[in-house]
């Protein structure tokens, strides 16, 4: 440490190239831990629970054959073909699928005459076995029985019946104590609805809609000519049973597979965009360490090559091969320091105007605090190699003719 | 030195730079090392202040057989014992001379106070203590060599290796350069001054020759005027 105060008076005096340095690492800082932040932030979003047994699930999108009089009668037909595949554990009608990309949405009201609605909720219509079927987990309140189902023709949920609403739902229906939802009676379309019972998660169909932890679940099941089944699978027996049910369902004529997906893929294809600007913010990222760690290491291998004669000099008036390396490596903790210093402060001001203007969540200190630790670290190791080369200099370099 | 030799070996050559030779200096005295270009007088000086290794003879520098140190011990020695002035002066751009004359001080530990206080002695025994703030490239090249003596004299040394002290001067200038010489070692300090000058070669009180690598003992002063 006893050449710090000579250091810093010979980088103030050569000026350019440790502030273009300085700079070079700030921006570095700046982007990195905002990047990072944005990184998680997508990590924490793509997460996020569906609320359903999603491992070893899959849908399949196909059509009800028949005249419309017949369509019960053939969902009746499906659901007992394919339940009795081997492997399949549970098999569901639902008109939707979480993350789907396609799904209903409904407005919710307080009373039947009120202006504005409660909010917005995914909506989801199944028979009574849902919970059980979906892997659902219900927090409060009653389950659905049988006698709760409805079958509708018209393709929509415009029945009174009892339903199950998600937590998050719950607490825009009743802020002060979500279990008090239970009981209550909400309007959705002019019709009454009386919450049985909530469940702690079930989401939309739209990963980035903002009410996509707001979901109601009606035990309605909607007969039309195209529906969903909802199969779960029993462990390891996900790619035998989505052949089998292809197999099955293609035994009835007319029969038309439109998609066949695991909750796996309908995750991955939901969050598609997401996962490609976490990629593309991870390579911006390590092209810029690397950019950064081999500027530092540049610029100390440039700085060792011009400074022999200086290092010949220092070595002859006494240095050891330890005090030059120190030199070497002190020199660009100080000028890392300082451009972590300036990152530091840009990187909080841009965390700040993505947070006003993104609505990004500002980054965290230990994100920042780390993140001097990783590029401090990293310009040492950079500059390592240079301050072993700088030690090996001779000392007799010192005497010869410049 | 006893016995004293140094060679280069690369892969195909072996190149003889010094052929044996026996020298002995004692404390306090001026000698000159003196020879043609590529004679071997940088190498003769290098070993002797410890910048490189001879390759064969004995050594000994202050009673110490210095084959026998570490890179570490040397640099120590160098740090304490010994004093360098070269020829290109060898002073740090970016530092002002005060802290020109601190470097070699710092590696040696010594205290804020103490170091000051050497600093300028050193500073005002070579005439610069007003400009102790100034940088080298302010200064003519006879002050920048008087900083870099200031720099050899400020950590107390035994012995001053001086490479062409004046080989970059002009002779108004190199004079005042000699004549600093001569007061330091008028105060006891050992000179070992290598120089194409015969003229300031003179001034010592031991000239040595260095001649295709062969070292012979020209003449001394002294015995010149004892003769």
């Amino acid at each position: 440490m006893k050449d710090l105060a000579p250091i810093i008076k010979a980088l103030f005096k050569e000026k350019l190239v440790p502030f273009l340095l300085i700079l070079q690492i700030s921006v570095t800082f700046m982007v990195m831990v905002n990047a990072a932040n944005m990184i998680s932030e997508r990590e924490k979003l793509m997460s996020r629970p569906t609320g359903v047994d999603e491992e070893n699930a899959f849908y399949v999108l196909t059509n009800l054959q028949g005249p419309s009089e017949k369509f019960v009668a053939n969902l009746s037909h499906d659901l007992a073909s394919l339940r009795a595949i081997e492997g399949v554990q549970v098999v569901s009608p639902l008109n939707g699928v979480p993350l789907g990309l396609w799904g209903n949405y409904v407005s919710v009201y307080r009373n039947l005459d009120d202006e504005y609605p409660i909010d917005n909720a995914g909506y989801y219509g199944s028979d009574e076995h849902i919970v059980e079927n979906l892997g659902l987990n219900l927090i409060a309140g009653e389950n659905l029985a049988l006698s709760d189902t409805t079958v509708s023709m018209t393709g929509n949920h415009n029945i009174s019946s009892s339903i199950l609403i998600t937590k998050a739902f719950a607490e825009l229906v009743s802020p002060d104590d979500w279990r008090q939802a239970v009981g209550q009676t909400i309007y959705t379309t002019n019709t009454p609805q009386r919450i049985k019972g909530i469940v702690e998660a079930m989401q939309g169909a739209w990963p980035r809609w903002y009410g996509v932890n707001g979901s109601i679940i009606y035990p309605v099941i909607e007969v039309d000519n195209t529906i969903r089944y909802f199969v779960r699978a029993e462990p390891g027996q996900l790619e035998n049973v989505m052949e089998e049910v292809n197999k099955v369902l293609l035994n009835t004529p007319g029969r038309v597979i439109e998609k066949m997906q695991t909750m796996e893929e309908v995750r991955l294809r939901a969050y598609k965009d997401d996962n490609a600007s976490s990629k593309l913010l991870i390579s911006v990222c390590v092209g810029l360490l690397f950019a950064t760690s081999l500027g530092i290491y540049g610029q100390a291998r440039f700085s060792v090559n011009r400074r022999k004669r200086q290092i010949g000099t220092r070595r002859a008036l006494g240095a050891s091969k330890g005090q030059v390396m120190r030199f070497f490596m002190l020199e660009n903790a100080v000028v890392s320091l300082t451009g972590l210093v300036i990152g530091f402060i840009a990187a909080l001001s841009l965390s700040e105007q993505f947070a006003q203007h993104f609505g990004l969540t500002p980054v965290p200190l230990p994100y920042l605090l780390s993140g001097m630790a990783a590029l401090f670290v990293l310009g040492q190791l950079s500059v390592s190699y240079p301050a072993l080369q700088a030690s090996r200099v001779e000392p007799a370099i010192a005497t010869r003719s410049a | 030195m006893t016995g004293l030799a140094k060679a280069y070996i690369t892969s195909d050559i072996k190149t003889q730079a010094l052929q044996p030779f026996d020298l002995a200096i004692g404390q306090g005295e001026f000698v000159s090392v003196i020879g043609p270009s590529g004679s071997g007088k940088t190498t003769f000086l290098n070993i002797a202040g410890l910048l490189e290794n001879h390759s064969e003879g004995l050594y000994e520098l202050d009673g110490q057989d210095v084959s026998k140190m570490s890179d570490k011990q040397k640099s120590a020695y160098r740090n304490e014992k010994i004093g360098f002035v070269f020829q290109s002066f060898n002073l740090i751009p970016e530092l002002n001379l005060y802290d020109n004359i601190d470097m070699p001080l710092r590696y040696r530990k010594f205290n804020t106070k103490e170091r000051d206080e050497r600093i300028m002695k050193a500073l005002e025994q070579v005439g610069l203590a007003g400009r102790k703030n100034h940088y080298p490239t302010q200064l003519s090249g006879g002050q920048q060599q008087r900083v870099a003596i200031a720099r050899a004299i400020a950590g107390s040394p035994r012995v001053i290796f001086a490479d062409e002290p004046t080989g970059n001067l002009d002779s108004k200038m190199a004079q005042g350069i000699m004549t600093l010489l001569q007061d330091i070692n008028a105060s006891g300090t050992t000179i070992i001054m290598v120089t194409h000058d015969n003229e300031q070669a003179q001034l010592a009180q031991r000239i040595v020759q260095i001649k295709d690598g062969v070292l012979s003992e020209e003449s001394s002063i002294l015995t010149q005027a004892i003769a």
